[in-house]
């Protein structure tokens, strides 16, 4: 067969090659020889040539015959390697290179694995000192915001026919920044607005404080939609100008949370959940911290509380002042219990009952205790949290003070923009922030309203289509920070680099670079080459690497930051600083503020007792969103599709209302419900909330955008419209539009009509009890003291004989000299343990697990339809007791579910030695390997889906469409689906894993323990002993994507016949039990049980986990 | 019943008290009568209701390849079957027309090592709506996968991956145990129709029928060795056929026993399904024939006996089948075992899908009660009625096995509710029509009660019928098979008149 290669054009730089003159000139006869293996010997065409009918009849023959063959080949496609080798690049092998994350308030210091060039898949940097090593799911998707394929790719400013918006170009975009540049001149920058958001970038904030020299009329102001505004102006009036906090929760035995939801949505320091479990090892039960929270509804940290005290949002100060006046009076801080007493007079007895012993409890810890406040309390709880710590000694033990250095210029607030428009005194507007102000301002409509009427000209820079970008005047596409130099300093003050992955993939330019342009030292658009970033440790030498062009001024400007930073330019230092990620030994300058405790009682001062929420007069709390934040993710399919770890909601947002409330209104599950409030009015489907207080509604915001993308439209239009109706065809319901500047996240006196439609949502988790099985374990550290062994023999574990393999296991027969069966001579024998202590439930190593394993997305239609594909399944519980007699009952009013405790438990392949799902394979798709890992053959398959029904824990996943060949929205139509959009698209592609097959329809997938790993790991190790017959791989050599992005280190993964490895430890814990042990599967993956730390003078503490002994 | 047949009673032996038999053809037919009248239903036109119920199942053939093909074309995310139920209708059906498949075999195989003789007039019928039904329920198994195109993963072909079949997979023996069962069945029907397909040659005009139907017949010229090579080979099918009936739903059965899904790893399926197979055979043998009857004009051959017997035999063993209900409930509460014990609970009182269990309840063990009586076993009515009800109950059967079981596996966090879409429906309905238009053609193209069979239960197959002079009996006889000699007179001489 002739080979055509498609030949990439000539690079436009260098030496240029040439065969022949012809070649040379790019002659038409030499383009067309080219294309022949053989140049041919004569200049006859084939018309030319005479040809007789022998000939003919010859040649209609073979080509009959040839065609016939023809049409069983595959059409071939050539593949060219490098010409100019990539240096460093290995094809196949990653290379991982370290850099930062710019997040709101904060940063998440990461280690990026790229392939050809391409970023695949982000860890956690383990090297850094602020951070655990894990990172959250919203971190580990946003690679796939890069790739987003509704991304702004063009410069587009709106056009003058009203026509909409039109495509411009970068030299428009240079030549109107050029125009601005001369007026700034002339008027100092007068009317020209910055609005930015809360990242903490020395660099970004050197280069705003230039921006402001250049121009000194100009004003910037910060805008973030889940903001820490509050916390920070309480912070100001208590400690001081620019003094921050960082609570290191590693050094709290006692911690209370005032609905602070640590673990996830609401961080205390760099890594919350990391420092948290630090202080939570139950093979210590002593030494175990003790985790108190009062919350509406369940958070992440609400389930791993061990005393959680459900209470309405608006009854918090209450709450907190009660607190106070306790612990006051034991700690002898007159002046706090003084302040707080007024309120804490109106606390009710159940509540006092409560938090007496919590008080307590707190204050004989004296130094090691701290109260949480949340970012979104109200001032008076912030204040009453600060009081209380500065009792409990908590500042300058727990709570570190540290004081902002960073040179950014004083950024006012989105009501000071708003005042200065209205005042007419705004003509342009420059936004960066990440938010979407006309979206989720409090009062966006009136805002856009009064922008348009005022005329004032917006410059909009993201990454996002949003409303403001919609609204805007010029649209500029914003690099993602993997394609952008720039830097961050965490909260604890560690300064990282962020350093480019990739060129910008739609020359998108960067916030700083921006600015530069606004400088003059720069113009914005299409780069030649960007810098090359330096791997990280252990990848490569560092030294060799080239690190950045002098060319590039956004990476000038990054080193210059640098320089100031780390005292000098040494070029070592900043390829140490490029290859781990941070500048070592850098960390913040703390700050010797003390509680201004007159501040304090004048904040509590202002609050008013609130009336408790009731049937008329509701409380409606708005929460950022666990899948999109603020509405910024909507467009990502892994957030999206990640089911919300409480509610297992996918694809929306809903109105989450207690068991109690939902019942009394007869709703059904997803019966849309009309809250109105003092400021808008919602039309939302009601979900039951069990743990959620009675009277209040909990609302998830962001969502409810329209045009945001494709991902977010296919959520929009997948579902069947016929069945449900137009209206309900969008991706979730707007509640931002329900609050107002005054109440902008806790909203009382709200009224709630009920509809008939029932609104469908896609709930990954139809069942919420676990019916009696003992399938998640958990006892008291008195239990576990008095019984360590008690999850290994609750139920029928405890008189089941252990298991017995007629194969004595699938890799070596158990004898007496060998009593574990292991051959610990040649093989690896993988296994994973899941520490239920520490397992939060966070869902970031479901999302790790998707971009590690080319996991197709489904779309909200399919996850209706029960077949979302994600290999891991984080199963949610709420148990109460009596809990499964309870619904059965007539009297049950669901005022018990409460009180319900829940648990999660995180489910995938179990990679059992005696494994169901291969016996019952016809075709031999599934095997075990002599490593103990059950294999799928994919290409093997035929997909009978035998061994997902013979799987006793529900862990295989069937291809039921082309998920990755299809559109999602035209899965029905097969091969009719729309041929434009059929097949990966291109700019998804680039994030796949090269070395994991994209499964195609009918086939079984599952958990392999990431064998691509363990493969490659093996394949080093076998390199680097070369004639060596040991060819194992080093003691805890290799992890799992999961491990690796647990914030918590909860999963444990490892070579089970390596002595030295972590696995064996975590395996030899008494706490560690397999799920359906007696069904004798064997499984390679155990739990350990969670162990609460109970306060035994607490009310309610007796029933804690009691549900647990009452399984089987 | 009174003896009807006069003749043998008024010359009956004298110090000979056997009971007379029913005459298994009715008001004394002829030989000629018997050819003519069986053989009149290919070569006339056929009646207007054949048309009617022809074409529509024509068109629903038409449905189910649709159907199929939308499946092969998108994904088997065209069914209703979701992440823990991944088999629904597919292997329900599946079940359901094998089990339907049972009594043909059983009747041709079963009853004729055991000498019933009433089995003639209805097991060319029955076997042919084995054949059939087997044909539908191949379908499921090789369509449901999803790569059909791989399915030749399952023959044991040599390849050059050197990959073999996981013979510890019940899935494979399912398909050797289809595939014997259906190819032992089609070879043991056509055996039968080799004299019948003679006749009809016979009685052909020149043309290509008669070409076709002489090309089947084998050159079959009712010569001594042929009946005497054909009887040998015959009783030897019957024998390697009846292993068959009793392995092949047994085998099924398997696919569910040796799971470790609780309400599926039962001992007691094989024997279970079987007993279900048979039952839910005879049913739809009855659904069938009874109809067919009336509308040929067969009463004569297909008698009240025949229905009566057949009614006895969905009596047994739907009360069999009542029993391993019961002894399921039994087990699970008697096995201690958590997961079973609440598999069962969910089954009966409070899972989503009890109501068919109620159903299944009803259609299999109480519905084929009232065959106890005697006059409802011969109401033709009564017994459509009951044969409907069991033909549903079957249905139900499976599918409380299968989706209500998988609905609610071991681990509640994955518990999910099955639903069925259109596809799903449609495609059932279509193997309906597929069975349907099979079983018209067969009417139309063969002769659908055993000609040559049905003459040797008549008093004149006897070869001693007539002769005054031997000792003899009247005494009916199957293709010149004695009878079991436990039933032989012995000693007195008797006096035999045509």
């Amino acid at each position: 067969m002739k080979k055509i290669f498609s030949h990439p054009e000539e690079a436009k730089t260098g030496r240029r090659y040439w065969r022949s003159v012809n070649e040379l000139e790019n002659r038409e006869a030499f383009l067309k020889a080219n294309g022949r293996e053989f140049p041919l010997g004569d200049e006859l065409s084939e018309e030319e040539r005479e040809t007789s009918r022998r000939t003919f009849l010859q040649l209609m023959g073979a080509s009959a015959s040839l065609m016939g063959l023809a049409s069983c080949r595959r059409p071939v496609k050539n593949i060219l390697p490098y010409t100019k080798s990539v240096e460093w690049l290995v094809p196949g092998k990653p290379l991982l290179y370290a850099t930062n994350m710019p997040r709101p308030y904060g940063a998440t210091p990461l280690v990026v694995t790229t392939h050809e060039g391409r970023p695949t898949h982000l860890t956690g940097n383990a090297l850094h000192p602020s951070v655990g090593g894990g990172i959250d799911s919203f971190a580990q998707a946003s690679i796939l915001g890069l790739y987003d394929p509704n991304r702004i790719q063009n410069v587009t400013r709106s056009g003058k026919a009203k026509r909409g918006r039109e495509d411009s170009s970068w030299a428009e975009l240079n030549a109107f920044i050029a125009k601005a540049r001369h007026a700034w001149k002339e008027d100092g920058g007068e009317g020209t607005a910055f609005l930015v958001g809360a990242e903490n970038s020395p660099t970004t904030s050197r280069l705003r404080a230039e921006v402001l020299k250049a121009l000194p009329k100009a004003k910037f102001y910060q805008y973030e939609a889940i903001n820490r505004d509050a916390q920070q102006a309480v912070n100001k009036a208590l400690l001081g100008e620019g003094v921050t906090t960082v609570v290191k929760l590693d050094k709290a035995s006692r911690i209370l949370s005032l609905d602070c939801d640590f673990l996830g949505l609401d961080p205390v320091s760099d890594d919350s959940a990391a420092d948290f479990t630090k202080g939570r090892d139950p093979e210590k039960p002593d030494a175990m911290n003790r985790l108190y929270v009062i919350e509406n509804r369940y958070t992440l940290t609400g389930g791993m509380a061990d005393h959680r005290k459900p209470l309405a949002a608006s009854q918090l100060e209450v709450a907190a002042a009660a607190l106070a006046a306790e612990i006051g009076k034991i700690t002898g801080d007159t002046a706090l219990a003084a302040a707080a007493a007024a309120l804490a007079g109106t606390a009710d007895e159940a509540l006092k009952a409560w938090i007496a012993p919590a008080a307590k409890d707190l204050a004989a810890v004296k130094g090691k205790a701290v109260v949480l406040a949340g970012s979104r309390t109200s001032e008076a709880v912030q204040a009453l949290a600060a009081g209380i710590n500065n009792a409990l000694g908590a500042y300058g033990s727990v709570i570190q003070l540290l004081q902002a250095t960073a040179a950014a210029p004083a950024a006012g607030s989105l009501a000071d923009l708003t005042a200065a428009v209205k005042a007419g005194g705004v003509k342009a507007v420059f936004s960066f922030t990440a938010a979407d102000l006309f979206f989720d301002a409090p009062g966006a409509e009136d805002l856009n309203k009064l922008f348009s009427e005022k005329k004032v000209v917006v410059i909009h820079h993201g990454l996002r289509s949003s409303k403001t970008q919609r609204a805007s005047k010029w649209s500029i596409p914003a690099a993602h920070y993997l394609e952008s130099w720039g830097d961050v300093t965490t909260n604890d003050g560690a300064y990282g680099i962020v350093q480019p992955m990739i060129a910008p993939l739609f020359d998108g330019a960067s916030e700083n670079e921006v600015y530069l342009a606004l400088l003059g030292k720069k113009t914005l658009g299409p780069t030649v080459v960007a810098a090359a970033a330096t791997p990280a440790a252990g990848a490569a030498p560092p030294v060799a690497a080239v690190a950045g062009s002098e060319d590039d001024p956004a990476y000038t400007a990054v080193r210059e930051t640098f320089a100031k930073i780390a005292g000098s330019l040494d070029e070592q230092k900043w390829n140490f600083t490029l290859r781990d990620g941070f500048l070592k030994g850098s960390k913040g300058t703390a700050a010797t503020a003390a509680l201004n405790a007159a501040a304090v009682a004048a904040l509590v001062g202002k609050a008013k007792p609130v009336a408790a929420p009731s049937k008329d007069a509701l409380e409606v709390v708005l929460v950022p969103d666990s899948s999109i934040w603020d509405g910024r993710y909507i467009n990502n399919a892994w957030l999206q599709e990640a089911p919300d770890p409480i509610t297992k909601l996918t694809w929306d947002n809903a109105a989450l209302i207690g068991s109690k409330t939902f019942r009394e209104l007869g709703l059904k599950q997803g019966q849309m419900v009309e809250i109105t409030t003092a400021s808008g009015k919602l039309a939302l489907p009601a979900l039951e909330a069990p743990g959620h207080v009675s009277n209040s509604i909990t609302i998830q915001l962001g969502y409810g955008q329209v045009g945001v993308g494709s991902v977010a439209q296919q959520a929009m239009v997948n579902f069947n419209t016929s069945e449900v109706g137009e209206e309900f065809a969008k991706c979730g319901f707007d509640a931002y539009g329900l609050r107002s500047s005054a109440s902008e996240w806790v909203i009382t006196g709200a009224k709630l009509a009920v509809q008939s439609t029932i609104y469908p949502l896609a709930i990954t988790q139809e069942h919420n009890t676990m019916e009696g099985r003992a399938v998640y374990r958990e006892g008291t550290t008195e239990e576990y003291k008095a019984e360590p062994n008690f999850a290994q023999v609750t139920g029928t574990d405890g008189h089941a004989p252990d298991p017995i393999s007629l194969y004595g296991g699938q890799f070596g027969r158990k004898t007496t000299t060998n009593p574990d069966g292991f051959n610990y001579e040649t093989k690896h024998q993988w296994g994973m343990t899941i520490d239920l202590s520490k397992c939060i439930g966070c869902t970031a190593c479901l999302i790790a697990c998707q971009s590690e394993n080319n996991i197709a997305v489904v779309g909200k239609d399919q996850v209706i339809k029960g077949r979302v594909m994600q290999w891991i399944r984080m199963d949610r519980y709420f148990a109460t007791p009596r809990l499964d007699e309870l619904p059965a009952s007539t009297d049950f009013t669901g005022e018990e579910l409460e009180n319900a405790e829940m648990v999660t438990q995180p489910m995938a392949c179990q990679q059992c030695e005696a494994a169901p799902c291969e016996t019952v394979c016809p075709v031999n798709a599934t095997v075990h390997t002599e490593e103990g890992l059950n294999a799928m053959a994919y290409n093997r398959c035929i997909g009978t889906r035998y061994c997902a029904n013979n799987c006793p824990y529900t862990a295989r996943r069937f291809n039921w469409f082309d998920y990755n060949k299809r559109p999602l929205d035209e899965l029905y139509k097969g091969p009719l689906s729309n041929p434009e959009k059929t097949g990966v698209r291109e700019i998804s592609k680039l994030q796949k894993n090269p070395n994991v097959t994209v499964r195609m329809r009918g086939v079984i997938e599952k958990c392999t323990y990431c064998v691509q790993r363990l493969e490659s790991a093996k394949i080093v190790q076998m390199q680097s002993q070369r004639d060596s017959k040991d060819f194992r791989v080093a003691a805890d050599g290799v992890k799992t994507a999961c491990q690796q992005s647990c914030p918590t280190g909860a999963i444990e993964f490892g070579d089970l016949a390596n002595k030295d490895s972590t696995i064996n430890k975590t395996k030899a814990s008494l706490r560690n039990y397999t799920v359906l042990k007696y069904l004798n599967t064997l499984p390679r993956t155990s739990y350990l049980a969670r162990i609460r730390n109970v306060n035994a003078d607490m009310p309610g503490a007796a029933g804690i986990t009691a549900w647990s002994k009452l399984n089987s | 019943m009174a003896a009807t047949d006069t003749a043998s009673a008024d010359h009956a032996p004298s110090g000979y008290t056997a009971l007379d038999r029913e005459p298994l053809v009715l008001n004394n037919r002829s030989y000629s009568w018997i050819t003519n009248r069986i053989c009149g239903i290919i070569e006339n036109k056929q009646p207007l209701l054949w048309w009617l119920l022809f074409l529509p199942s024509v068109a629903l053939t038409g449905l189910m390849v649709y159907c199929f093909c939308y499946l092969i074309a998108t994904g088997v995310g065209v069914w209703g079957q979701k992440q823990p139920v991944d088999w629904a209708w597919d292997i329900t059906n599946f079940v359901f027309w094998i089990g339907i498949g049972h009594a043909g075999t059983l009747i041709s195989a079963i009853l004729f090592l055991t000498r019933q003789k009433w089995r003639t007039s209805v097991n060319r019928a029955a076997e042919a709506m084995t054949l059939f039904a087997v044909m539908c329920a191949g379908l499921f198994p090789a369509f449901h996968v999803g790569r059909v195109w791989m399915v030749w993963f399952l023959a044991p072909i040599p390849n050059a991956n050197a990959i073999w079949q996981n013979f510890k997979s019940p899935l494979l023996w399912d398909v050797f145990a289809v595939s014997t069962y259906f190819s032992v069945s089609v070879v043991f029907w056509f055996l039968g129709l080799v004299p019948d397909l003679a006749t009809l040659r016979d009685r052909c005009k020149p043309g290509i029928k008669k070409a076709l139907y002489g090309f089947f017949a084998l050159g079959w010229r009712g010569a001594n060795r042929h009946w005497s090579h054909y009887e040998t080979a015959y009783m030897l099918l019957a024998a390697l056929s009846t292993p068959l009936v009793l392995s092949v739903h047994s085998v099924v059965s398997f696919d569910f026993a040796t799971s470790v899904v609780p309400g599926w790893h039962t001992t007691i399926f094989p024997p279970y399904f079987v007993a279900g197979a048979i039952f839910g055979g005879f049913a739809m043998v009855l659904t069938l024939m009874i109809p067919v009857r009336a509308i040929y004009g067969l009463h004569d051959l297909i008698t009240p006996k025949h229905i009566d017997n057949m009614a006895k035999i969905i009596l047994l063993t739907g009360t069999i089948v009542g029993y391993a209900y019961c002894m399921e409930l039994f087990m699970a509460y008697y096995s201690s075992s958590p997961g079973e014990r609440a598999a069962f609970l969910i089954r009966t009182l409070h899972g989503p899908s009890t109501p068919y269990y109620y159903a299944m309840f009803f259609c299999n063990v109480i519905a084929p009660q009232v065959f106890w009586v005697r006059k409802l076993r011969t109401h033709i009515v009564t017994v459509m009625i009951v044969c409907m009800f069991v033909n549903f109950g079957m249905w139900y059967e499976r599918y409380v096995i299968i989706v209500t079981t998988l609905e609610r596996l071991l681990i509640p966090g994955s518990w999910g509710v099955f639903s069925a879409t259109w596809v799903d429906k449609l495609t059932f309905l279509g193997t309906f029509g597929f069975f349907m238009m099979n079983f018209l053609l067969f009417l139309r193209f063969l002769p659908v009660i055993a000609i040559a069979e049905v003459k040797g239960v008549k008093p004149e197959a006897n070869p001693h019928h007539g002769d005054s002079h031997e000792h003899g009996i009247q005494e009916d006889t199957v293709m010149g098979y004695e009878p079991p000699s436990c039933i032989q007179p012995q000693g007195a001489p008797t006096v035999a008149t045509a």
